[in-house]
């Protein structure tokens, strides 16, 4: 393998800015994959990737491109998921590469997800090639984004590729500038580094490891060591992806692939981890591992008691695909056994919930999520809780401290009113404003992480109408005047109700809470009085009003049928909700707090 | 089993409320009653030792059919069926259907009760539920049925949106003023695949109407003897009366229920018209649910006798009556006031015992 021959790049992009649909029209010019195969986007393998548009799992494809200079080279693609939930992931998979297609929507810019992997691949030294996409637009403006990618990264105009991967126009025109422009990775003849920049789980074959080679090389059969979990393995089998799993014999320096070596657990071969070899290893690790930590947290419970087992087993699978998903037994007295679960965001909340639904047929209630706070306790201890459940007595707190976020948005100028007052509202900080273009603006906040994973990223997008985008990055814990409020229904606690929230704004969400509760509760034969209580006081108030009608007064003559058919239909309905004492709660009530209007 | 009920599936047009089986092609009904008649014939032969006390002809509108018609499935029930002396013999007609001849001419047949389809006497009520009578027309027909039958009954709908107190007062004191023996008040429901089932206008109240009605018939002399009917002393419906009690009773027609109490087995006639007419009739068989019992018994005002019911049900209705939704009365179990207007709650928690 002649290493001058290797061209490694991954996509930057924002979600819809047609990462996908590149790729796709990438794989099939270099006939990777023939177009009577190509299955439209073809990286995103998951129903759930494809249903929403986004990647969560990475891939990668090598495909092999004769250049107009008559040479054939190899080019790796590794892809990278667009979500900031998995920023880690994607400055992994930036490492495992020695440049970047930077990817901009010709009618819609930069957007803030692309300006912060962007930034992660220029600290990383990697070679970035500007493409304009979806030229095809009537409303796309290339000049406008000229300018942009000049304003933002001081990219020349000149090398912009206009292209339209939904039309396969200038996709030639890219292939070659990225043989051109990235460069071929270098053989420093050390002893074998690879990066694992991902992972996943195969029933059959245990954990399968995407691999980018930087020094040495992995043979089939040669002892492996993961050097930050020290584990060592045989390699039962390697090979190239493209996308389909081609085996080979070896992976030389500069070579993108994957490994088989009977990993049982992903904790141990997840993304970041170096692999050398046991004979002969090298010094260090490769650098940027971090070990993965969960941000958000919330309860998964089943709704019918009796699934317990199923959840856990469930958990267990999903744990086995996905490293950065943890859970831990938890009790409650509302919802009875289930697990406290760890995700590293919202977004990964909601896949896993709905994989866990969907893949393992099972019925959740997910309560509030929350962050993991750290109390500083009077005998000078400190604790972190990832549930207000878990909160000490309230005499042996001396302080509270919570995550923050450095938070950047990026919004057209007319939206910039609506999201000051969204931020200022979830107690963000105001750091800075600069313009972008004359029509875009850059605003940077510093924001508690409680207060995004509480739905702030669907605010932001309705009072823009869709076109702002956040991105933010964790950068502390600072101290915070919180209280936990509790929810009573009936006069008595739902734990699984009870939220940590800044006591300034507890009255407001309380009253809020409160009220959305009322809305969501359906009517019973009794009057529910709601409550908002911090400690013994009470914040808020509402009553669900006594249901006092219900009844069919119709006739359907000798069809007992119906009748019966619709009252089971109701009874259904009735069975999707959890019993709190002598309460039914809707699954969607224990996310009432995500749906109060700020 | 002592009561027949026969389906006339047909109608001018289809009310916007509606959910029963009914169609508009009227070129059909010929064909409909040689079906109808065959199978009279064909289900008889079960029967041969029971006296028939109840027939009731409903609908669609059977008085969209000419005198001709009703004659012959009387003709052919008479010459297969063991009919009483003392039928009651009900049809159901709507206003812009019936006249005097019309009626005559079904009275003279044997038919002795008449249910009218009124709904309101207000025409803007009456252009949202989609009747296509005025309440000119009702007033016609009801001064033309009392010229001919006794035993009235006149349907009346409430909760329709926006209808206020005063609205239901008018369409009861007008109802009242033709002196009928029995009026059918019903709510209006929405149900699936009806017109009106997306309609965002819903009325949802907590029963206050239903109430305001209830006390207004009661105090006019009428017994509220089930959730939605009411007569004056001696004109129930014995035919609904036997679908509430418990009773056997075989439908014939479209889409028609029968209930084989002896076998304990439930069952309903084909809904695809195109079938039955090919005399296909079977729709489905299933066995009847102790449930059955309550869902119907219930909406009797004097609920159902204790003896009959299973001892499984025993923790449920007492927990009920503690509720202050079932009461005892008589060596029955029937809904207290509170429990009539949640009875479908009951039902559910009878359900789940």
């Amino acid at each position: 393998m002649n290493i001058s021959k290797i061209r490694t790049f991954s996509i930057v992009a924002h979600i819809d800015h047609g990462k996908s649909t590149l790729a796709d029209r990438m794989l099939e010019l270099t006939h990777t994959i023939s177009k009577r195969e190509m299955k439209n986007q073809i990286l995103d393998s998951m129903d759930i990737e494809r249903e929403r548009g986004i990647t969560i799992k990475l891939n990668n494809a090598r495909m092999l491109y004769t250049a107009k200079d008559g040479n054939e080279y190899i080019l790796n693609l590794i892809d990278t998921p667009g979500h900031v939930d998995f920023s880690y992931e994607v400055s992994r998979s930036l490492s495992a590469c020695e440049g970047v297609l930077l990817v901009v929507d010709a009618s819609q810019g930069i957007e803030a997800q692309t300006l912060a992997n962007a930034y992660h691949a220029i600290d990383l030294g990697l070679t970035i090639i500007p493409v304009i996409n979806k030229i095809d637009l009537p409303s796309a403006n290339i000049e406008m984004v000229k300018e942009e990618l000049f304003e933002v990264f001081g990219i020349d105009p000149d090398d912009c590729i206009p292209v339209s991967a939904k039309d396969g126009i200038g996709i030639e025109d890219l292939l070659e500038s990225i043989i051109k422009n990235i460069p071929a990775p270098q053989d420093n003849k050390l002893p074998l580094q690879a990066l694992i920049f991902d992972s996943y789980f195969d029933d059959y074959r245990g954990v399968i490891a995407q691999v980018r080679v930087k020094e040495g090389e992995i043979i089939r059969g040669m002892n492996i060591r993961t050097m930050h979990s020290g584990c060592n393995y045989e390699v039962l089998e390697l090979g190239v992806k493209t996308p389909a799993m081609i085996p080979q014999e070896r992976l030389g320096p500069g070579e993108v692939g994957y490994v088989i070596a009977n990993i049982k657990d992903i904790k141990n071969a997840h993304a970041g981890e170096t692999i050398t070899s046991v004979e002969n290893p090298a010094k260090e690790p490769l650098a940027g591992y971090k070990p993965i930590k969960p941000m958000v947290f919330c309860g998964l419970y089943p709704i019918n008691s009796t699934d317990y087992e199923n959840l856990r087993d469930a958990l267990e699978k999903m744990k086995l695909s996905d490293a950065a998903l943890t859970y831990e037994p938890e009790t409650s007295n509302a919802l009875g056994f289930g697990f406290r679960c760890g995700f590293l965001g919202l977004l990964h909340m909601e896949i896993i919930q709905e994989r866990l639904e969907r893949e393992f047929d099972l019925n959740l209630i997910a309560t509030t999520p929350s962050v993991i706070i750290e109390i500083l306790q009077t005998n000078g201890e400190i604790l972190y809780i990832d549930n207000p459940a878990k909160l000490p007595d309230p005499g042996r707190i001396d302080s509270y401290n919570e995550p923050t976020v450095e938070g950047f948005i990026i919004t057209p100028i007319d939206y910039t009113g609506g999201i000051m007052t969204l931020c200022q509202n979830r107690r963000g900080v105001f750091k800075s404003m600069e313009y972008l273009d004359p029509k875009r603006v850059k605003l940077i906040y510093e924001l508690p992480l409680m207060e995004i994973v509480t739905d702030f990223f669907n605010k932001l997008k309705s009072c823009s109408q869709g076109y702002a985008s956040l991105d933010y990055e964790f950068i502390g814990y600072k101290e915070s005047d919180l209280v936990k409020m509790d929810i009573l229904l009936n006069g008595e606690p739902v734990d699984a109700l009870s939220i940590m929230v800044h006591r300034e704004k507890s009255y407001e969400r309380g009253r809020l809470f409160a009220e959305k509760l009322k809305e969501l509760i359906p009517r019973h034969q009794f009057p529910i009085p709601v409550q908002a209580a911090i400690g013994s006081k009470i914040i808020a108030r509402e009553t669900i009003k006594a249901m006092r009608k219900d009844v069919t007064a119709k006739c359907y003559g000798g069809d007992v049928t119906r009748k019966r058919k619709l009252l089971e239909k109701q009874k259904e309905g009735k069975k999707r909700m959890k019993s709190v004492g002598s309460v039914d709660v809707p699954q969607e009530a224990f996310l009432a707090m995500l749906k109060i209007e700020d | 089993m002592q009561s027949i009920y026969i389906h006339i599936p047909f109608c001018i047009k289809k009310c916007a409320y509606c959910s029963f089986n009914s169609l508009t092609d009227l070129t059909l009904i010929d064909k409909y009653i040689i079906s109808l008649c065959n199978e009279i014939k064909n289900q008889s032969s079960s029967y041969k030792n029971e006296l028939i006390k109840t027939i009731y002809i409903g609908g669609g509108t059977p008085t969209l059919l000419s005198p001709l018609h009703i004659s012959a499935i009387i003709t052919q029930l008479n010459k297969y069926f063991n009919i009483s002396k003392d039928l009651e013999f009900s049809i159901e007609a709507n206003p812009e259907s019936i006249n005097q001849n019309n009626m005559i001419e079904y009275r003279n047949l044997g038919i002795n009760r008449i249910s009218i389809g009124i709904q309101s006497f207000n025409d803007s009520e009456l252009k949202y539920l989609g009747r296509i009578h005025t309440a000119k027309k009702a007033r016609e027909a009801l001064d033309a049925a009392s010229n001919v039958f006794e035993n009235i009954n006149l349907d009346l709908i409430i909760s329709i949106p926006k209808q206020t107190k005063n609205d239901v007062r008018k369409n009861i004191t007008e109802a009242l003023s033709f002196s009928p023996k029995h009026i059918s008040c019903y709510e209006l429901t929405y149900e699936q695949g009806t017109q009106l089932y997306n309609d965002a206008l819903r009325f949802e109240d907590n029963g206050e109407l239903y109430l305001f009605a209830q006390e207004k018939l009661i105090s006019s002399g009428f017994n509220q003897y089930e959730i939605s009917n009411y007569s004056k002393n001696g004109f129930e419906c014995l035919h609904n009366l036997t679908y509430w009690s418990d009773e056997s009773y075989l439908g014939l027609g479209l889409s028609a229920h029968s209930y084989n109490k002896t076998k304990s087995l439930r069952s309903a006639n084909t809904d695809i018209m195109k079938d039955y007419l090919n005399e296909n009739y079977i729709g489905f068989r299933e066995p009847a649910c102790e449930i059955d019992k309550f869902i119907m018994g219930l909406r009797k005002i004097n609920g159902i006798p204790e003896k009959s019911i299973s001892k499984d049900y025993k923790q449920t209705i007492e927990s009920l009556i503690k509720k202050d939704l079932l009461c005892k009365k008589n060596d029955r179990i029937a809904y207290t006031k509170k429990g009539l207007l949640l009875s479908n709650q009951v039902l559910l928690e009878l359900m789940n015992k």
